[in-house]
């Protein structure tokens, strides 16, 4: 079962308001917040010669901390309304007939 | 993991990886396999600036790629199946590595082909798998595939037009519940697929056909070579870009002038568009059994305008900007790759 993570963006202070211009930049592009800030944490600990592992829980709490620092509630022009997950107003989640018929045309890949 | 998303087409390589900037490479299929006194004598005329970065030793051998290896003279071009050898696609990918990343690593290969190369696969994935050294003038690294799969290309246009960035959320959700048909035309080949609502490819109408933009340009080359004599006398071959976007506009710019060719592109057009005419009544049925045509392929990129009077259809989408049309099918292969992680069965 997924586990929910909220997090704040204070658009007062200087390096979250960039990250609120970021986040929003990535969700007109496609990005759901959730892949952004999925992707954000894995290239965390990559080339910074930390690994992230099943060991790593405290760092990965610890990164989850500051990021949920950084967010704070998403202010448009009108005051209210955190940013949409999709592209656009039409963007809807991939539905289950799609998925299982794209599971069928899957093939086998080739590991070493 | 790092994955590369590769499109070896006949005549443009492309390739993508996910990352937010420069994460996009696109070239000429131009491939040579140099001697190494060659290779010795271009290294020693490259002076203080070094070779360029089109040289490169792959697994100790040294070879060219890309533009430079065009100015190389005659090369061996490969097509269909035939390119899916470590000599040959191998390559390509190892100096796509080479040029993305910055420093050795491993990395997965989500590979397109056409969907008549669907029983070479596995020539394609073991074309690719294993350990490349790459040495550069910046210096030599070492990538390994350790993973490799594949995706047809006409899929990655359809995904690329049906999915959001992130692969989870359709982008245009109104093609899902419809029947969409998507039509690649690449440089040697002209590919079909057919998508029933719900999203689901339906292989009984995929269909590959051996004629491309490429026969389009060597004889739109032919045509106006031959009503423009004096033009083109001292040209020994035209420039492709220009020839390109002469098909697209019906005249040709060069030399300061601007030359009316639309008898020349409709001559040299001729013969693709009655074969795509034929295919779409024959064996798609014409346009009433579709809600939505799907163009992808860089060749739909310069005749997109000339299709719409035989398509004849009033939901025609281009599966990405028209100048970017070539890429369309190694973006969507992202966008696949993304969903195919986030469901695990890769």
């Amino acid at each position: 079962m997924s586990e929910v993570i909220s997090f704040r963006l204070d658009p007062n202070n200087a390096r979250e308001a960039q990250a609120l211009v970021l986040l929003s930049a990535w969700a007109k592009k496609g990005y759901s917040i959730r892949y952004v800030i999925t992707d954000a944490l894995i290239n965390f600990g990559e080339g910074s010669g930390v690994s992230i592992s099943t060991e790593d829980t405290e760092k990965i709490t610890s990164a989850l901390d500051k990021i949920t620092r950084l967010i704070d509630s998403i202010h448009l022009e009108n005051g209210s309304v955190p940013i949409d997950n999709t592209k656009s107003p039409e963007a809807t989640q991939i539905n289950g007939d799609f998925i299982t018929s794209l599971k069928k045309t899957v093939k086998p890949g080739l590991k070493i | 993991m790092s994955v590369m998303v590769l499109d070896a087409g006949n005549s443009i390589i492309k390739a993508k990886i996910a990352r937010r900037e420069q994460s996009e490479i696109a070239f000429p299929h131009a491939l040579k396999l140099l001697s190494e006194a060659e290779y010795q004598t271009i290294n020693d005329r490259a002076g203080a600036a070094g070779l360029s970065s089109d040289y490169l030793r792959i697994n100790g051998q040294p070879y060219v790629v890309r533009v430079s290896a065009e100015r190389h003279g005659v090369q061996v071009q490969r097509t269909g199946a035939a390119r899916y050898t470590r000599d040959y696609l191998g390559v390509f990918a190892a100096a796509l590595m080479a040029r993305f990343y910055d420093r050795g690593r491993d990395v997965k290969i989500f590979a397109s082909h056409p969907p008549s190369d669907m029983k070479f696969r596995d020539d394609l994935m073991k074309a690719v798998i294993g350990e490349w050294k790459v040495e550069t003038k910046e210096g030599e690294h070492t990538f390994r595939v350790t993973y490799a799969n594949t995706f047809d290309e006409p899929v990655g246009g359809l995904m690329n037009v049906l999915l959001t960035e992130d692969g989870q959320h359709y982008q245009r959700s109104e093609i899902k519940d419809g029947r969409a048909l998507v039509i690649d035309i690449g440089g040697f080949t002209t590919d079909w697929v057919a998508v029933n609502p719900g999203g689901e490819i339906d292989y009984s109408l995929v269909r590959s056909v051996p004629i491309g933009i490429q026969n389009v340009v060597v004889d739109f080359e032919e045509s106006f070579r031959a009503h423009n004599l004096q033009a083109v006398k001292n040209t020994p071959v035209l420039p492709p870009e220009r020839i390109r976007k002469a098909i697209m506009t019906g005249e040709f710019e060069g030399g300061g002038q601007k030359y009316p060719c639309e008898q020349e592109v409709k001559e040299s057009t001729n013969m693709l568009l009655n074969r795509i005419g034929d295919t779409y009544q024959r064996v798609a049925g014409g346009a009433l059994g579709w809600d939505y045509i799907i163009l992808t392929g860089g060749g739909c990129a310069l005749l997109h305008k000339r299709l719409s009077p035989i398509l004849n259809h009033q939901n025609i989408i281009l599966a990405d900007d028209v100048n970017q049309l070539h890429l369309a099918n190694v973006r969507g292969g992202l966008k696949l790759w993304r969903l195919y992680e986030a469901l695990k069965v890769v």
